[in-house]
């Protein structure tokens, strides 16, 4: 709140008669100003134009629906596919990884223990 | 709409358009299309914008059967999704850069008129309108519902969803924004300078 506020709210205290009638004029004022839009009225034929618009929105959901969601089944049903493949062969590159790493620690340790244990067991 | 469907009440419509009675929905159209659509074209001074509020309103009405409840009036409900469709149109007409003097060419009124048709009064008048136009959204909102619906701080703050303390003050503000931006308008009139009223 500024200076200018406050000087004006101290005005209206000392003259509450002509802030009173300031008031009731604003008041006025403002109900003018909105005149315009108090007296509008919507276009004609709105209501037409909303019946169609929920008329072909229902129409569409129910002959299209069914039709629509199948197609984003069978879509989805692929992705998910695709994904499982690509997940499956990450998790035995990972098996078949950690087989390969503890048979060549195996190796390298018999290896060190017993050095004709690697070509044993790679004959 | 029949004459019988005028004494209808908001309840029973909205029980008949749970039922997918849309020529319930068209009673309820007729009854409050003009409230909503002169309070969308208050807030967002457009009026195709605020057709498009009208529609999207009772389509929400329409999507929303279901879900209001018939025990109370339908009236604040309908303020309250027009107040936010009006948000986002707004929102998402700042953010098309729409500059902000553009504003004031979407009033009408005498600005259009030949300059010899423009008196004194539709000058003031005009001066309001800019000023109100120029208000903080959350001001003018209440302005709009309070003067041009004259909804009461208390009908305002349940349609808003707030207390009616902050109703109230943004109610005052708006008010003394609009005597500073008008402060001069508000002088020379005869009335108010010789102290008549």
């Amino acid at each position: 709140m500024g200076i200018s506020s406050l000087l004006l709210r101290m005005g209206r205290a000392l003259c509450p008669q002509r802030c009173l009638a300031e008031d009731a004029l604003l008041d006025n004022l403002i109900y003018e100003a909105l005149l315009d839009e108090a007296l509008s009225v919507p276009p004609a034929g709105a209501w037409e134009r909303l019946r169609s618009t929920i008329s072909e929105g229902a129409a569409r959901r129910q002959g299209m629906w069914v039709v629509q969601e199948v197609r984003s089944n069978a879509a989805q049903r692929v992705a998910q596919e695709r994904q499982a493949a690509r997940v499956e062969r990450q998790l035995s590159m990972l098996r078949q990884g950690r087989s390969d790493h503890w048979r060549q620690a195996c190796e390298v340790l018999w290896g060190n223990v017993f050095p004709t244990y690697v070509a044993l067991v790679n004959w | 709409m029949s004459r019988s469907d005028v004494s209808v009440p908001d309840s029973e419509l909205i029980r008949r358009l749970q039922e997918a009675d849309l020529d319930a929905l068209g009673v309820l159209f007729e009854r409050y299309r003009q409230r909503v659509y002169r309070t969308a074209l208050a807030i967002v001074r457009d009026p195709a914008a605020a057709e498009d509020i009208l529609q999207d309103c009772f389509l929400k009405v329409y999507a929303n059967a279901q879900r209001i409840d018939v025990s109370r009036p339908l009236a604040p409900w309908l303020y309250r999704v027009t107040v936010n469709l009006s948000y986002t149109w707004l929102t998402h007409a700042r953010h098309q850069r729409t500059p902000l003097e553009q504003v004031s060419d979407l009033l009408p009124g005498p600005m259009k008129q030949a300059p010899d048709q423009v008196t004194e009064q539709s000058e003031i008048r005009q001066n309001v309108r800019r000023a109100i136009a120029e208000l903080s959204l959350d001001q003018r909102v209440v302005v709009v519902l309070y003067y041009l619906n004259n909804l009461s701080l208390q009908d305002i703050a349940e349609i808003l969803d707030l207390p009616v303390g902050t109703v109230k003050s943004r109610l005052f503000y708006a008010r003394e924004n609009l005597r500073a931006a008008l402060g001069s308008n508000l002088g020379w009139l005869p009335e108010v300078a010789h102290g008549y009223i």
